[in-house]
């Protein structure tokens, strides 16, 4: 396959093995019968061609409201190993993959913001996979800066959102107004637990404040609140520690959203990851069938994180929820939005400043 | 094919390093052998001056409580234990369905037989009709570890993987302690029961033991009121209480909401599943635009006793 992307990823792995592999179906198959095919897949790099869309709508809940956020399927999967991660269900396969043919992506990108101009757009990489997590390798980041400099004039927000602190190709390309680099925040103790491989959250919030620094826009994702012994001290002091060290007017907007999966990856969880204990608090079918907490139970949470936030930055940041019901809205937000297209509004106007 | 009349004195029955099958009933199988005589031999091989059922266990068994003094035999000349064994496997998977138990047997028996993973996994799960992954795989062979006790549970019971799987997660004791409770449950409630005891049991840090012996666990077991069956129906519901305490209360103040009102007869009146949304549904039935226009009246006026909002407080957040 030869692609430059290719090329610039054997370069950078070029003291690993590589293996051209015509047809994966016997690769798939003795991942499929190992003791953890979805660990397994995690140790093999695959580099394809995306040969349908990459861009796609959001995998959004029905019952709940969405934010009409697209995802671009640049690389799928992730080396890190969080527990709660819904991909361990949703991909068909556990490899790390990178679709190389980035001229397509780049050919579907114009004529997607040509179809929607006008019209502003949120979108980003990070929903199958993390964006910046393989950046050493892809430099996939540069790419998408260098493209997004080239449309400063398109209403849309790329976001490349990560657990990690792989900034190092960030900090060396130019900036784009039209990038925003996101992290995914949890409590310092639920960091440790089911992050498995991500650096501390403090870790996180000091890349965010070096990317700030250097001029980039960031967004932030309290996604998935967990709840456990202590949750409340837990996400204060991380709040606490993220606006002491990010200012209001750099932050994009954050995303609250509680642990939510489908009924299926608990049986994942309990195999994979025996001592972690998320699987036991009240977790009861939404509307949607996925389990998430108890509704009064959610509620708590998201009235005590939304009130820290506000405590530090009242309402100089855009908070908004992911996959909640429009009652959630209402009694933390105080205000509960028509639809998917009011929330796509508010957080795709312009910044000032 | 050989095949000879053997002294069932001479068969050793004590030797069960083929036997998949330990529980069974015999009285069908004695009934018809006595009544037109055994049809279908059993297979034996001779190990060590030895002469060990292959195949054909219950028959053997069956025609030594009728006391016959010999049986005709198909003498196998395999001479590893794994080609005989394969004999049996055939013989049983081509014949009838086989239980959880019999397929977990079947595998640990392989295994000591020699057979590697790789091939349990690819080549047998698959025979067996079992997914063929690890994760199948070990879940049966520690449901072949299992106690008596637990096997003739699963055995009995046609236990499904999924019930198995939480099975397994228990020790002996805690199985020993639980299994009382499962004869008289469903499927499906026997794995929630044994679900909640382990959620339970992890949330609290908790031993299983020490959930079972919660005062009013104990109180319903000593029960002399209950049946077996209502004994079950109750520690599941305890269980079910401890698992879920803030939706069992949230239902509890529901329920008390709906019974203070008066409402017409025939109204069904439920709560939004799990209380996720803000919506109650009230249900009935109608034969005519009378009867309909009657039950709407009936309900206009239970909404004019202002008692509608209280309903709708029982589970509101606010």
């Amino acid at each position: 396959m030869s692609y430059p992307l290719t090329d610039r990823i054997l370069s950078n792995l070029a003291h690993i093995a590589s293996e051209i592999v015509p047809d994966s179906t016997a690769l798939l198959e003795a991942i499929g019968r190992a003791t953890d095919p979805i660990g397994e897949g995690k140790k093999i790099l695959c580099i394809t061609k995306q040969k349908g869309g990459f861009i796609k709508p959001c995998p959004c809940t029905s019952h709940y409201l969405g934010c009409n956020y697209f995802i671009v399927n640049a690389d799928l999967n992730c080396p890190l190993d969080c527990t709660y991660c819904i991909l361990q269900l949703y991909l068909s396969d556990s490899l790390i993959t990178v679709h190389a043919n980035t001229e397509d992506l780049w050919e579907q990108l114009d004529r997607f913001l040509r179809m929607n101009r006008g019209r502003g757009l949120r979108m980003g990489t990070g929903e199958l996979g993390d964006s910046l997590a393989l950046d050493h390798i892809t430099g996939r980041s540069r790419d998408f800066i260098a493209y997004f400099r080239k449309r400063s004039s398109d209403q849309v927000f790329f976001e490349l959102k990560t657990k990690t602190v792989n900034i190092e190709n960030l900090m060396e390309s130019p900036l784009s107004d039209r990038i925003i680099i996101a992290w995914s925040l949890n409590s310092e103790q639920m960091a440790r637990q089911e992050e498995i491989g991500a650096p501390t959250v403090r870790k996180r919030i000091e890349a965010a404040r070096e990317v700030v620094r250097k001029g980039f826009r960031v967004a932030f994702h309290f996604d998935p609140v967990i709840r456990y012994a202590g949750w409340e001290m837990g996400y204060e002091e991380i709040i606490d520690t993220l606006f002491t060290s990010i200012p209001a007017d750099r932050i994009a907007w954050i995303s609250l959203g509680s642990l939510r999966f489908p009924p299926h990856l608990k049986a994942i969880i309990r195999k994979r990851f025996p001592r972690s204990r998320i699987t036991d608090e009240e977790l009861v079918r939404g509307e949607d069938g996925k389990l998430r907490y108890f509704k009064p139970l959610r509620l708590k949470m998201y009235r005590h994180i939304a009130s820290c936030i506000k405590r530090a930055v009242r309402n100089r940041v855009r908070l908004y929820f992911c996959m909640e019901s429009g009652e959630m809205w209402r009694k933390v937000l105080l205000k509960e939005p028509k639809g998917k297209e009011e929330i796509e509004n508010y957080l795709s106007l312009p910044f000032e400043g | 094919m050989k095949y000879e009349d053997v002294a069932l004195e001479r068969i050793a029955f004590d030797d069960s390093r083929f036997r998949i099958s330990f529980f069974f009933g015999l009285s069908e199988l004695k009934r018809s052998i006595a009544e037109i005589g055994l049809i279908n031999p059993p297979a034996v091989v001779l190990r060590s001056n030895r002469i060990v059922v292959v195949a054909g266990w219950k028959r053997a068994e069956a025609c030594r409580r009728l006391s016959f003094p010999s049986i005709p035999c198909r003498i196998l000349e395999e001479p590893s234990d794994l080609q005989a064994f394969h004999i049996s496997l055939h013989d049983n998977i081509m014949t009838r369905e086989l239980s959880i138990c019999e397929r977990a047997e079947i595998l640990k028996k392989l295994q000591d037989f020699g057979v590697g993973e790789e091939t349990l996994v690819t080549g047998y799960l698959p025979l067996l009709g079992i997914p063929a992954t690890r994760i199948h795989l070990e879940a049966h062979l520690a449901a072949a570890s299992f106690d008596s006790e637990s096997k003739e549970f699963i055995h009995e019971e046609n236990t499904p993987y999924p019930v198995l799987a939480c099975l397994i997660g228990l020790s002996r004791s805690e199985r020993k302690s639980v299994l009382p409770f499962l004869r008289h449950l469903g499927r499906n409630k026997q794995k929630e029961l044994v679900e909640h005891l382990m959620e339970i049991s992890r949330r609290d840090s908790v031993s299983i033991m020490s959930v079972l012996s919660a005062p009013e666990i104990e109180t319903v077991i000593r029960s002399h009121f209950f049946s077996e069956q209502q004994k079950a129906e109750r520690v599941r519901a305890i269980l079910r209480r401890k698992r879920y305490p803030a939706l069992t209360a949230t239902t509890d103040s529901f329920l008390a909401a709906v019974k203070s009102i008066a409402w017409p007869e025939n109204i069904a009146v439920e709560p939004p599943p799990f209380f996720e949304s803000e919506d109650v549904s009230v249900k009935f039935s109608f034969r005519s635009s009378e009867e309909f226009g009657k039950k709407v009246e009936e309900l206009k006026a239970v909404a004019d006793e202002g008692r509608i909002s209280s309903l709708l407080k029982s589970f509101s957040d606010d």
